[in-house]
């Protein structure tokens, strides 16, 4: 049987007392031991725990280089502006007062429902930009307002003070900086620079309240020296966008080479758009068309194939070339002439223009050879330049040509060239023979360059194309008053969706000037001029001849006509 | 030895302020300056205010050394 006792008061519990005293004791002697640990002993923890709450690195925004012209005028700049950013967690919890938003509302340009929404309501968040990169003083009007949770920040803006004339070359940075498009991306990791790094100690609201040390100096972007002169880029851009109105263009491209450097001195393309507004900019606008697009050269080419047949002294200046009443029939195909011209000599075939005497001098050289020529001469060949979508254009191989597409090749059709690299070819012509490689940047000494042609056969060339710009030739328009100019027209029907269409051409000019002893080469191409006129010699010529005449003003070179202006002078009386 | 580092780094961050606001002066100058020196402000002020053309090349003397 089991029998159950009552506890009885009085009981010794003392087991039970004395366990429970050792637990405590023992749990004291370890937080006492811990606490004397970090505190004597380890007393780096504590400090870098501290540290990570309230030591934070910030960044300093290294000074981006500046972009000039080759004469140092400014392209693209870096101006210190001020950023307004909230910490929603601060601004939410101090109510701020709706009279206060209403300020800074105004003081940032926005309404103040828009203030309200970019903070939002969510009260973890701790930064969200306000207004990016304002003007310095309103920044510090904002700020001043003294609404918890407002700060600005500095940063640098990207500043184009020519606007829209240089921007396809020189490019844009996006918002934080970065090199996005044109020179700006090209030289991005020379131009950035290297950001510094601060230490700062903030409190417990994340405030700023010392800035300690500065841990790396930030270290400037370089500047960029391009090859561009910006007055003649101005001129370039004025005429241009006057002309590709005027003809009602889709679109248009000019380049002007220093002939002896390769130094591009102006490059401009329309449709333009302002670099220094943010909005979207559609890459129909944006493109550098005179590297990026190509285009069949046509009648620009002919006196690259003309140069190939009297370098291998395969026909002389001399030489009388039936043009057949301007048909010719090279196995199925037909060669057509505009007009219709009868026997004439090498340099009269250039000066009509004539497609017909153009292949007859063509298909007197071997395909192998031909191609190589015009292989030297850059078609199909990069221009090296590290331009973004830069294209280097399309040169079939000599094996599967027939020799009707060796006569088309000769005017210009069957070959693709952006305008930088036609104008690059030219620089052969004018520079007796000798082709500089082309340099977006100014050279400080002649670059790399290689001979192509012999002085003899370009300086005839040069003497046949010169012929072209007179009331004979094709291109009168190009003229400029006192000087000898020397070019090539070009009409290019465009390639359609079923073969080339007759309604939609190219009007290009290449040329060059004074024509003595040539300094500047320039290509002019526009494109689908729908107005009515559509000749090279009569959309793109007149701009040549207008840019060409200011440009020699403005780098003072002397007029080599040898008509006597002297005398006309004399009889003005004097104003 | 403590103040005295305080004493020199405020001084620092206040002479780093005066410079700062040295930059936004000089970047709001060349804006300034750029805008007046606008190549087509130029030319129309010239043609249209002052009457300035270009001369014609007829009126050009050329001197050959």
């Amino acid at each position: 049987m089991l029998i159950i006792r009552p506890k009885q008061a009085g009981q010794d519990y003392s087991i039970r007392w004395r366990l429970l005293l050792g637990i405590l004791l023992s749990s004291l002697t370890v937080l006492i031991g811990r606490a004397v640990y970090l505190q004597a002993l380890d007393k780096q923890f504590l400090k870098h725990q501290g540290d990570l709450r309230h030591v934070g690195i910030m960044p300093i925004p290294a000074h981006r280089g500046i972009i000039t012209d080759r004469h140092g005028e400014l392209l693209a700049v870096s101006s210190p502006v001020k950023s307004l950013w909230v910490n929603p967690k601060e601004f939410l919890k101090a109510q701020v007062p709706a009279e206060k938003i209403r300020q800074l509302a105004t003081q940032v340009g926005l309404s103040t429902d828009e203030v309200i929404n970019r903070i939002g309501n969510d009260e973890e968040r701790a930064f969200v930009y306000l207004k990016r990169k304002m003007n310095p003083e309103q920044a510090d009007m904002a700020t001043g307002l003294g609404i918890p949770g407002v700060y600005a920040e500095r940063e640098y803006k990207r500043y184009y003070p020519t606007g829209e004339i240089a921007a396809h070359l020189v490019g844009l940075t996006n918002i934080d900086g970065k090199g996005q498009e044109g020179m700006e991306l090209v030289y991005d990791n020379s131009l950035r620079g290297i950001d510094g790094a601060r230490r700062a100690v903030r409190d417990g609201k994340r405030r700023i309240i010392e800035r300690t040390e500065e841990l790396r100096q930030p270290v400037p972007g370089k500047d960029l020296t391009l090859s561009i002169d910006a007055r003649l880029q101005y001129i370039a851009h004025r005429e241009l966008k006057s002309a590709v109105a005027k003809h009602r263009a889709r679109a248009g491209s000019l380049v002007m080479l220093d002939s002896r450097t390769g130094e591009v001195l102006a490059m401009s393309n329309q449709p333009a758009f302002n670099p220094n507004s943010r909005g979207k900019v559609s890459p129909d606008v944006s493109r550098n068309r005179a590297m990026t697009d190509l285009f069949e050269p046509g009648s620009t080419m002919k006196p690259f194939a003309v140069a190939c047949a009297l370098e291998l002294g395969l026909t002389q200046p001399g030489t009388v070339i039936d043009t057949n009443g301007g048909t010719m029939y090279i196995g199925r195909n037909v060669v057509k002439d505009v007009h219709s011209y009868g026997a004439m000599d090498v340099g009269k075939v250039l000066q009509k223009s004539s497609n017909v005497g153009t292949s007859k001098i063509a298909l007197r050289v071997p395909p192998r050879k031909f191609w190589v020529f015009y292989h030297n001469y850059g078609f199909g060949q990069p221009l090296e330049t590290g331009f973004p979508g830069e294209a280097r254009g399309r040169l079939s191989d000599y094996h599967g040509w027939s020799a009707f597409e060796q006569a088309t090749l000769s005017f210009g059709y069957g070959v693709s060239t952006s305008p930088l690299q036609l104008a690059r070819a030219y620089t052969v012509i004018a520079n007796d023979g000798v082709m500089p490689m082309v340099s977006l940047t100014r050279l400080s000494q002649g670059g790399d360059a290689h001979r192509i042609l012999s002085t003899k056969t370009a300086s005839t060339i040069r003497g046949m194309l010169e012929k072209v710009v007179s009331k004979e030739g094709t291109a009168f328009q190009a003229a400029v008053p006192g000087y000898r100019v020397a070019g090539k027209t070009g009409t290019v029907k465009k390639l359609g969706a079923r073969g080339y269409t007759n309604s939609r051409y190219h009007a290009v000019f290449a040329g060059m000037a004074p024509a003595s002893n040539p300094r500047l080469v320039m290509v002019v191409m526009i494109d689908e001029p729908s107005a009515g006129d559509y000749y090279g010699g009569v959309v793109a010529a007149p701009v040549f001849s207008r840019v060409m005449q200011e440009a020699l003003r403005v780098l003072n070179i002397a007029p080599d006509q040898p008509d006597a202006p002297l005398i006309a002078a004399r009889q003005d009386s004097p104003a | 030895m403590k103040y005295r580092t305080r004493l020199l780094f405020s001084e620092v961050q206040r002479q780093q302020q005066i410079n700062e606001a040295y930059d936004e002066e000089l970047a709001q100058l060349q804006f300034e300056q750029n805008k007046w020196s606008e190549r087509e402000r130029i030319e129309q002020t010239a043609q249209n205010k002052l009457g300035m053309t270009l001369p014609e090349p007829s009126s050009i003397i050329s001197i050959t050394p």
